[in-house]
């Protein structure tokens, strides 16, 4: 029924949508390994951009706070959003289910500002107390908790409810139900939410920009790379980052792949 | 003599709707016993009630004489087969049998013995390391069966444990149910809405109608003697006849308007009715038959008779049922064998039926 | 059940807290800033006052505005005219293949905005990639401005908001199925009509959602018009990181804020009312 030229049209766009999305990526790619390091000449494949990457100092420091906001983001993220996701599923309340979508569809300039004025206000004015690292661990934590409830939610949503009666039936209590029947059924859930709100807590830069006070994340220091004088090293930089942005996702899909399976 | 459980005066709300109304039952020990009824009659909940998933807002549900109101179900000697067979799907068919072993605090060893044990005898032996995914419908079935009575309980409730096989695989484990329950010799428990399950499967059958138990006896008893027109409705294929009791002239009859059914005077005497009560004579499609016009001289008397044209005719296989419109009234159903005289009949053809009074049962009332 | 409720409640409880703690009272926050008025040395006197919002309506801020919600509908547009036909090339592939194509399309969404950006501007300058290529080419002389302008900002938008527009319209023909557009050829209908006679018109919450998708991130944003537009061309985003980062003028930079969420409601609720009356494809074929 689907015509042979129509077929072809839209394979034809589709591969030049591939091609317009991946190209800036490719060119990134290919300039940090370009001898030069610029754009007008190609000087020879080299590493050298990558080496010089590893011993900047302000760069990996920028990585360490960057991980360890992460890190501490996820954690709460999944601590918070877990039980939410459970809170959920149980109320079963549109109004509540709607609401978990906010923080993820509000725009992050507006976020930005919103905490920075909030955290100024309580603590830097009446605690006097600095912005830094953990006022982005908040930001991001608002978020991401967001991510997590809602992934989670999917992952209940196909959860059989009748496998937590059945273990009750054959005689464990309440806790051990959840400890040997729940958890490892939404486990696989929790960990793909993990890893969305990881990645994208280690990308994100309007929010940290506004709430890091005095303190630089990775993004923050790409930002000034990019936007206050540009040496090759960041497009080395650039393609890690990119390169453990992708295995990530990739691992996340994977992971919710197998949930689906089972 | 009290049975091994005896529901007393059970009743369940949710919200404005009784699911369960004032419901006693004893069941006694090794039966196989039928929860029969259409879905919303309460017998799931009461069921769940048994295992442990709901309250009862009154009435007490005793075990070998001690009240299980209040206890978990983790502590009830009582074992559910869910409806959805309820595998976990993150582990394998041995872990999953030995699953409420562990609990208990049985050793590895001896629990994955046990599994074994209980797997063979749903003859799944081969399966232990298997995932529930990889599982057929029958084989998951038998999976949640072996991890219920691995544990053996004093009761195992089944819910529903046919609705989702196929018909093939509902026959063979018809049999098989019943073969394990006497070996095992564990009283059984069986929700159902299908009535043929019941009839094949259950030592005694309670059929429910909308929260109260409408009557309780064995298979036979029930498709024979039916005490209601719901019962007589609901378990199997019945034609209804129903008028006013009229007991002169000797031979007592149901008066319709112009018709005359002669029925039963004893089955009348026994249900206690008198001249001008409403009552309903229910006939079996198999008991009633089609004769020839010149036959029909040749009846003895007491006979009912009656004419019609044949609505249709459907192959069953092992026999056929006949739909004959009756003049100006209802439809009934014949049920003939496939090689009895009279087959090669159709639709459209002209005919008389017939059925003996002895072979109709009486009930009080009319059908809804 | 009542134990129930109280465990429901203690579940969803730290969310709700952590929320109205750090999302609803900040933006309150932002929402009494915008009519109180700025300090001599940056902070906020709190004197109520209309004036930022007088302010914002003036021209300049206005054409700002103006040129942010241009954007965003031509950013809108665009990816909506390349991304049904890549969501409907991928809904028509055989069963195995769409996961993998989805995943090359959504795998560049996850990854960093702000390098994926930093990228256009190293193909988009005058020595960049395009420019090498249109000149090697004898196309032009002089390298074309491509460049912190309108044309750089609206694709960087796309670029970085298309998978956002294929996923809810992949979505959406994948529940309608093929069988209507079988049906609709049956009788007598070629591609095109079959396209606009049934596609499109059953698939319209999709592609409602995607719009948004798209519109929504556009409108307010802030790295991509700083880093494709060079603060020659500003977007609301700037205007608002000006005025709180720079000016520190921080009530008017509430108010734009507050502008900002009033835009996006207006237009959320009118896709909201739309979607209440357009038709669900998925129904409508499983009703049929």
């Amino acid at each position: 029924m689907r015509s042979r030229t129509g077929d072809l049209g839209l394979g034809a766009v589709f591969v030049a949508a591939l091609a317009f999305l991946y190209l800036p990526i490719a060119v990134l790619v290919g300039l940090s390994f370009n001898e030069s390091g610029l754009p007008t000449a190609w000087g020879g494949f080299s590493t050298k951009w990558y080496s010089e990457l590893a011993r900047d100092e302000e760069i990996k420091s920028a990585a360490v706070a960057t991980m360890t906001v992460a890190l501490a983001a996820t954690g709460l993220s999944v601590l918070i959003g877990t039980p939410l996701a459970f809170g959920l599923a149980r109320l079963r309340s549109r109004l509540l289910d709607g609401l978990v979508f906010v923080p993820m569809i509000i725009p992050d300039i507006v976020l930005a500002i919103a905490l920075l004025s909030g955290f100024n206000l309580v603590f830097t004015q009446k605690l006097g107390l600095q912005l830094g690292l953990w006022s982005v661990v908040l930001a991001h934590a608002t978020f991401g908790i967001a991510f997590v409830a809602i992934v989670v939610s999917t992952r209940l949503a196909h959860f059989d409810h009748s496998t937590v009666e059945a273990s009750l039936d054959l005689g464990a209590s309440e806790s051990r139900t959840f400890l040997h029947v729940t958890l490892p059924q939404i486990a696989p859930g929790v960990i793909a939410g993990a890893l969305i709100v990881f990645t994208l807590s280690v990308d994100e830069f309007v929010i940290a920009y506004f709430t890091a006070g005095i303190e630089i994340t990775l993004p923050i220091k790409i930002y000034s790379m990019v936007r206050f004088g540009v040496t090759p090293v960041v497009n080395a930089l650039a393609t890690v980052v990119l390169g453990l942005s992708i295995a990530l996702v990739l691992a996340s899909m994977r992971l919710r792949g197998r949930q689906a399976a089972s | 003599m009290s049975g091994v459980i005896e529901i007393m005066g059970v009743t369940k709300r949710f919200g404005s709707v009784t699911a369960v109304d004032d419901v006693t039952l004893s069941i006694g020990e090794g039966e196989f016993f039928g929860l029969l009824g259409p879905s919303g009659c309460g017998k799931t909940t009461l069921l769940r009630m048994l295992a442990g998933f709901e309250s009862p807002d009154s009435g007490k549900l005793l075990l070998d004489g001690s009240d299980l109101v209040g206890i978990k179900p983790y502590r009830r000697p009582v074992n559910m087969m869910f409806q959805s067979y309820a595998l976990f799907p993150h582990m394998n068919v041995e872990r999953n049998v030995a699953y409420g072993l562990r609990m208990e605090g049985v050793p590895r060893r001896e629990a994955l013995t046990r599994a074994h044990e209980a797997l063979a005898l749903v003859q799944l032996e081969g399966l232990a390391e298997r995932r529930p995914t990889q599982l057929s419908g029958g084989q998951k079935q038998r999976v949640a069966l072996a991890r219920a009575l691995v544990k053996r309980p004093r009761v195992l409730l089944l819910d529903e444990p046919l609705s989702a096989l196929d018909r093939q695989i509902r026959g063979e484990m018809q049999i098989e149910l019943k073969r394990i329950q006497h070996t095992v010799g564990v009283t059984f428990i069986v929700v159902t809405h299908d009535q043929e399950e019941a009839l094949t499967m259950a030592d005694r059958i309670a059929v429910m109608e909308r929260g109260k138990v409408v009557q309780i006896g064995a298979p036979e008893t029930l498709y024979e003697s039916p005490e209601t027109p719901f019962v007589a409705r609901f378990l199997g294929d019945s034609n209804l006849f129903t008028g006013t009791l009229d007991t002169q002239d000797g031979s007592p009859s149901l008066v319709d308007g112009e018709t005359r059914w002669l029925v039963d005077a004893e089955s009348a005497n026994r249900l206690g009715l008198v001249g001008g009560a409403e009552a309903t004579a229910v006939v079996r499609p198999e008991r009633m038959s089609i004769v020839t016009a010149s036959a029909a001289a040749d009846l003895p008397a007491g006979v009912n008779v009656v004419s019609g044209v044949i609505a249709e005719t459907v192959y069953l296989g092992a026999a056929r049922k006949i739909v004959v419109d009756l003049r100006d009234r209802q439809s009934v159903h014949v049920r003939l064998e496939s090689r009895a005289p009279h087959s090669a009949l159709g639709p459209g053809d002209a005919v008389l039926v017939a059925w003996a009074p002895g072979d109709a049962s009486l009930v009080a009332g009319r059908p809804e | 059940m009542r134990r129930g409720r109280l465990r429901s409640t203690a579940l969803v409880s730290p969310a709700l807290l952590w929320w109205a703690g750090l999302l609803v009272l900040p933006v309150g926050l932002v929402l009494a800033y915008s009519f109180f008025q700025r300090g001599t040395y940056g902070g906020v006197v709190y004197d109520w006052t209309f004036d930022n919002y007088r302010r914002a309506f003036d021209s300049l801020y206005l054409s700002v505005l103006w040129f942010s919600l241009r954007v965003a509908v031509e950013a809108t547009v665009i990816s909506l005219l390349i991304g049904y036909p890549v969501a409907l090339f991928v809904a028509t592939r055989p069963a195995r293949w769409r996961t993998v194509l989805l995943v090359l399309i959504i795998l560049p969404f996850w990854t960093s905005l702000l390098i994926r950006t930093y990228a256009w501007v190293v193909l988009l300058n005058d020595q960049g990639l395009i420019n090498r290529v249109l000149r090697g080419s004898g196309l032009v002389d002089e390298p074309v401005r491509l460049l912190y302008n309108e044309f750089a900002i609206v694709i960087g938008m796309v670029s970085t908001y298309l998978p956002l527009m294929v996923l809810p319209i992949y979505a959406a023909l994948e529940r309608l199925g093929p069988e209507l557009a079988e049906a609709s050829a049956d009788l007598g209908a070629n591609a095109w009509k079959r396209l606009w006679t049934v596609m499109v018109p059953l698939t319209l919450p999709g592609i409602a959602a995607g719009c948004i998708f798209v519109f929504v991130p556009t409108l307010g944003n802030f790295l991509i018009p700083d880093l494709l537009g060079g603060g020659r061309r500003q977007m609301v985003g700037n205007l608002i990181q000006g005025q709180f980062l720079k000016a520190r003028d921080w009530p008017f930079g509430a108010t734009l804020a507050v502008s900002l969420i009033a835009m996006l409601l207006v237009l959320v609720l009118v896709q909201s009312w739309l979607a209440r009356r357009g038709v669900d494809g998925e129904a409508a074929s499983r009703a049929v």
